[in-house]
């Protein structure tokens, strides 16, 4: 036994010194490969950083636009609101309502695993045409550089030329075996392009799942009752800029078609604040004249509405609908009109600040999209239909102490129904990423109110602006 | 005079050694920051070793030279793991080996498995493996069948037992001894051959 080892340890002897120069190739292909592997984590930085930028902008561009609150002027304006009378309307300001912004959740492209860990089960090597394992034997050789893909590439152009043009793919399979003048590392080559291409052309369903961002304009068409309107709060179509976000999911059905579904959340609202320092003014009835109202050039927006007092609470018109306070927010003074002998007592509230009504939407989107082009950029153009629940029904009254939640708007239907056009720019990021800009119109079907005197659709332009992940 | 004569090249030597030694830290820190340069010292220095390592796992020359390329890739992305705890050979040899090792589990699942019977005949002397070449025996050893090639490399080469050998190789220990021993006893039997051909041809010449 021990003699064996001494033999055993001659022979380590024998190989310790020895040694052989590879061939000079070996070296550049390892420096091929290693040059592969740092552009890759270049194009994967890249990917990165456009990723974060392209969220930062959306984020940034919702900000902006939150902050152009107030920037329109209030005009001054006339309102007269005697219950008799034909009145005058006002010209407000229509400003926008403070909006979270929901974080997107990135997709990352997961790192492509090496090959080499894969292990291959001995019934698919048997039944495999060019066995996956001899394939993955020369995944090496096949990674070692671009140049070799390229030269491989026109190989394989070389070839198809030479047969007919448009060579079967299962007989293309078939033929590499029996190709003469080729080595088996070329015909390993062909076969895995062969087998990417075939790939390629699988690629005509999968899925694919985005979260954005979407920067955007809403607003609203309102018409309401003659006698409704009388007395509604005014604000103007000018709607207000908010963001919105969520995530998608979308099923590729066929080579341009794809179905899209997922979850959103968007915002849709108006705040009003009627100028009161005008409100009575031509009005001969001094009794309406309150000296608290704000000074005209104060700067501080205030609103006054004519409200109906009962047992309930106190009920005001706003377009979307009847608004009831349960009681009476703070800093909000009642003027009641006594000195008219209707039926139902006239008051009106002012108050220094705004009033704001803001829903909030949960949307199940099904939609369908259609590929223009398809390269690397894509266009599609998209079209559907959205459930919308509403999810937050809240009106505010924001004036010196503070921001007030007064209560919510009456007759709101919980699912609403919207349709959805849109025009989208997709760019691949990588294999798996891309990235998409898509402006998209969101325009509700039905009056979200039920209340026959109040017809109201909120739309909504948004940029949706994401991050989209494919496999 | 003589004396320190001999001192200083002693000096000299310790000089050198520390210097060669402190050469290679710097070769490896260029390696770990990606210095192309540092990669293509690094290279040039240890490849031809690191050839003969994965020659023997190998069944030619071109599967070696993947192996080579492999492990040196793995070399440079985990370069900046290296601790110098141990000597720096020996870490990148053994990286030479688990490529050459991975090769084979996914190769050996396209391979039937060999039968294992004994061949019959007289038995040969050990001693005859100690004669021969390091080029020659390097032939006999790439033609052996992948299984014996293995084991008997990690066994005879890299000094494992028998139960690492079986857990690396996913094989039972029985089936590492019995390998080995098909394994000596295939190059004893064809160094024998190679002899008796040279014998032949010397005859005829």
């Amino acid at each position: 036994m021990s003699d064996r080892l001494n033999i055993d340890k001659s022979i380590r002897d024998k190989f310790d010194n020895f040694s052989e120069a590879p061939p000079s190739h070996v070296w550049n292909n390892i420096q091929g490969q290693l040059a592969a592997q740092k552009r890759k984590k270049r194009m994967a930085y890249i990917g990165w950083i456009s990723a974060a930028a392209v969220v930062v902008f959306a984020v940034l561009a919702g900000w902006y636009l939150n902050d152009q609150k107030g920037e329109v002027a209030p005009m001054l304006a006339e309102q007269e609101i005697v219950q008799e009378q034909k009145k005058e309307t006002t010209l407000p300001v229509a400003s926008d309502v403070a909006e979270p912004v929901k974080e997107a959740v990135l997709l990352a492209e997961k790192p492509t695993s090496e090959t080499s860990e894969q292990r291959l089960n001995v019934q698919e090597a048997a039944t495999e045409q060019l066995t996956d394992e001899e394939f993955e034997t020369y995944t090496v050789l096949l990674a070692a550089g671009e140049r070799k893909d390229y030269n491989l590439l026109d190989r394989v152009e070389a070839i198809f030329q030479v047969k007919q043009a448009d060579v079967d793919l299962a007989e293309f399979q078939k033929k590499p075996r029996r190709e003469q003048g080729l080595t088996l590392n070329d015909q390993l080559l062909i076969a895995e392009n062969a087998r990417n291409l075939k790939n390629r052309t699988k690629a005509e369903h999968g899925w694919t799942v985005g979260a954005h961002l979407s920067p955007g304009y809403s607003s609203h068409s309102a018409s309401h009752e003659q006698q409704y309107a009388e007395n509604i709060t005014y604000s103007g179509n000018d709607g207000n800029a908010n963001v919105g976000g969520g995530f998608s999911v979308q099923y590729k059905t066929g080579k341009r078609l794809r179905v899209e579904s997922g979850v959103y959340y968007s915002k849709d609202g108006q705040s009003a604040s009627n100028s009161s320092r005008s409100l009575f003014r031509f009005n001969s009835n001094s009794d309406y004249m309150y000296a608290d109202v704000a000074p005209a050039n104060g700067g501080v927006e205030s609103f006054s509405n004519v409200v109906k007092l009962s047992s309930e609470g106190l009920a005001m018109n706003s377009t979307a609908g009847v608004i009831n306070m349960r009681s009476t927010p703070q800093g909000v003074v009642i003027t009641t009109n006594a000195e008219f002998a209707t039926s139902e007592a006239t008051s009106i509230i002012t108050t220094n600040g705004e009033f704001s009504q803001v829903f909030e939407f949960v949307e199940i989107p099904l939609t369908m999209r259609y590929s223009l082009l398809d390269k690397k950029f894509r266009i599609d153009v998209m079209g559907g239909l959205n459930a919308g629940v509403v999810v937050g029904n809240n009106a505010y009254i924001e004036n010196d102490f503070g921001k007030q939640n007064i209560g919510k708007t009456e007759d709101i239907s919980r699912i609403n129904f919207s349709g959805t056009v849109g025009v989208g720019v997709n760019y691949a990021l990588g294999k798996h990423l891309s990235m998409a800009v898509e402006p998209r119109l969101n325009y509700y079907i039905n009056s979200i109110n039920s209340n026959p005197y109040v017809d109201y659709r909120p739309y909504r332009v948004g940029v949706y602006t994401g991050l989209y992940y494919s496999f | 005079m003589a004396k320190y004569y001999k001192l200083g090249l002693i000096l000299i030597f310790a000089e050198h050694l520390h210097y060669k030694l402190k050469d290679l830290k710097k070769i490896i820190a260029g390696c770990a920051s990606g210095n192309i340069r540092a990669q293509e010292t690094l290279y040039h220095k240890f490849a031809p070793t690191m050839f003969g390592v994965c020659l023997r796992y190998a069944k030619d020359k071109s599967e070696a030279e993947d192996s080579l390329q492999e492990g040196f890739i793995k070399v440079f992305q985990n370069i900046g793991n290296f601790r110098h705890e141990g000597s720096f050979e020996g870490w990148m040899r053994r990286i030479m080996v688990n490529v050459s090792l991975e090769k084979y589990r996914k190769e050996q699942l396209m391979y039937p498995v060999e039968d294992m019977t004994v061949l019959e005949g007289q038995q040969i002397s050990d001693d005859i493996l100690a004669d021969i070449s390091a080029r020659e025996l390097m032939e006999l050893i790439q033609q052996l069948p992948p299984r014996y090639r293995m084991v008997f490399n990690l066994y005879v080469m890299e000094g494992m037992n028998h139960k690492e050998i079986s857990e690396e190789m996913k094989i039972s220990e029985g089936t590492s001894k019995s390998n080995l021993a098909r394994a000596r006893d295939i190059l004893k039997r064809k160094v024998k051959e190679l002899y008796r051909e040279v014998g032949k041809s010397n005859t005829t010449a």
